[in-house]
């Protein structure tokens, strides 16, 4: 009798007749390709794409250190990619949200100026919390990374940039990765160009 | 001779009988191209093109406050690349940190770059608040010039009793289909008029990995 392998590959056994191999052969490369090509499909999906999303604003955003003393957030202008749906800039211009969870890269970049000379440093904050309190990024609970520069050249462009790994736990996060900057004594800080950049890393085993 | 209807697997007619051993070599074969193919595919997830090089081997510099310093890494700056460029181009095929299109990426993507400056150092007097600038681009060819794709870098003024400076930079960047097209252009200026500035040999690390695909993920 011809028998079935666990995944239904057949093959003759010693007594079957040796007349009805190419039978047998014909069944089992057709159950192997049954089984080979979901394997193609699989592969496919898992080599393009990670979840990751860049947003950027180029509208030119200025926070007054003398009316918003802790900074303003920064609402996104433009996606530039987003593989799983981590952005919703109709409901949410601020926010990039994951919805896997795991470890996350986060890196933002900004472009500014300050209006006058200062040997202070305006800020470049990520956070996750919500930036609709205020101050918003108050919360012990809440992560928070940043970076200073001093802006000691009146008007000149300095970058700010900051990169951190996080892990992200969508079952627990009511709030996704946002930006906010602020100045430094009363002065202007004028931001050309912000960029936030989220990218999945792996699993949290 | 028989073939399965999409794969093209191989199964023997009724009149194939003295053919068997030939058949059953072919179809071993073919399964073995189909599973290598499979692995590939899987193997270009998890081990993905990245490059790591600390250069130039040769100081840059002195050079005055006028002056522009352009970085570019070649060969032999490379510590680790497991990819290479198509078309091969002047560097033989090596991936490598280039203002010229074509040199650092080999396929489209969104592709994860970043460098660090091992001290930026002043040969002798520092003016003070002086500014020292890097700053790297990633640019793409056009029938009209060059488009800036990402801008990224750091400026920090020197107070007068530093004379060496450290700088970093990372972004993400978007590489389209295009990518022969593309260049990172990475340069320093400072204002230091007190005295020259100079990049020791081995002054700079440049990095970049391609993180994946810009397509919507499918659920399984």
């Amino acid at each position: 009798m011809v028998a079935t392998t666990s995944l239904g590959l057949e093959y003759q056994q010693g007594t079957d007749r040796p007349c009805d191999a190419p039978d047998v052969w014909c069944e089992f490369t057709e159950t192997l390709e049954g089984l080979l090509l979901p394997i193609d499909s699989i592969a496919g999906r898992v080599s393009p794409s990670i979840p990751c999303a860049k947003v950027r604003r180029t509208t030119v955003l200025s926070v007054n250190d003398a009316t918003t003393p802790f900074g303003a957030p920064v609402a996104w202008d433009s996606v530039v990619f987003d593989t799983d749906g981590m952005v919703d800039l109709t409901n949410s211009q601020f926010e990039v949200k994951p919805t896997r969870s795991g470890t996350y890269f986060i890196q933002a970049n900004m472009l500014a100026t300050l209006s006058a000379a200062n040997v202070g440093s305006p800020t470049l904050n990520i956070i996750v919390s919500n930036f609709s309190t205020s101050p918003f990024f108050s919360s012990g609970t809440s992560a928070q990374w940043l970076d200073q520069c001093p802006a000691i050249d009146a008007a000149a462009q300095y970058y700010y940039r900051y990169g951190a790994a996080h892990i992200y736990n969508t079952s627990t996060f009511t709030f996704g990765y946002s930006v906010f900057v602020s100045g430094i004594s009363s002065l202007i800080l004028t931001a050309t160009e912000v960029t936030l950049s989220v990218y999945w890393v792996s699993d949290v085993v | 001779m028989n073939f399965t209807d999409i794969l093209r697997l191989p199964c023997p007619g009724e009149n194939d009988y003295a053919a068997l051993p030939i058949y059953m070599q072919r179809l071993a074969e073919d399964i073995e191209a189909k599973m290598l193919a499979q692995r590939a595919a899987i193997a270009l997830e998890t081990n993905p093109p990245t490059l790591v090089q600390l250069g130039p081997q040769s100081a840059i510099g002195p050079f005055g406050t006028s002056s522009i310093a352009q970085l570019t890494l070649q060969n032999n700056s490379t510590i680790f690349s497991n990819y290479t460029i198509t078309p091969p181009g002047s560097f033989g095929g090596r991936p490598q940190l280039s203002p010229s299109p074509g040199n650092t990426f080999n396929s489209a993507g969104v592709w994860y770059i970043g460098f660090c400056i091992i001290g930026y150092v002043a040969v002798g007097a520092v003016t003070n608040d002086s500014n020292r600038l890097v700053r790297a681009q990633v640019g793409k060819g056009t029938s009209s010039g060059t488009t800036t794709i990402e801008s990224f870098g750091r400026r920090i003024n020197a107070e007068s009793t530093i004379a060496t400076e450290y700088f970093t930079g990372q972004t993400t960047v978007m590489i389209d289909n295009e990518f022969t097209k593309y260049s990172v252009d990475m340069v320093l200026t400072h204002a230091n008029a007190a005295s020259n500035m100079t990049l020791p040999a081995n002054g700079v690390l440049f990095w970049c990995t391609r993180l994946g695909s810009t397509e919507n993920i499918e659920v399984v």
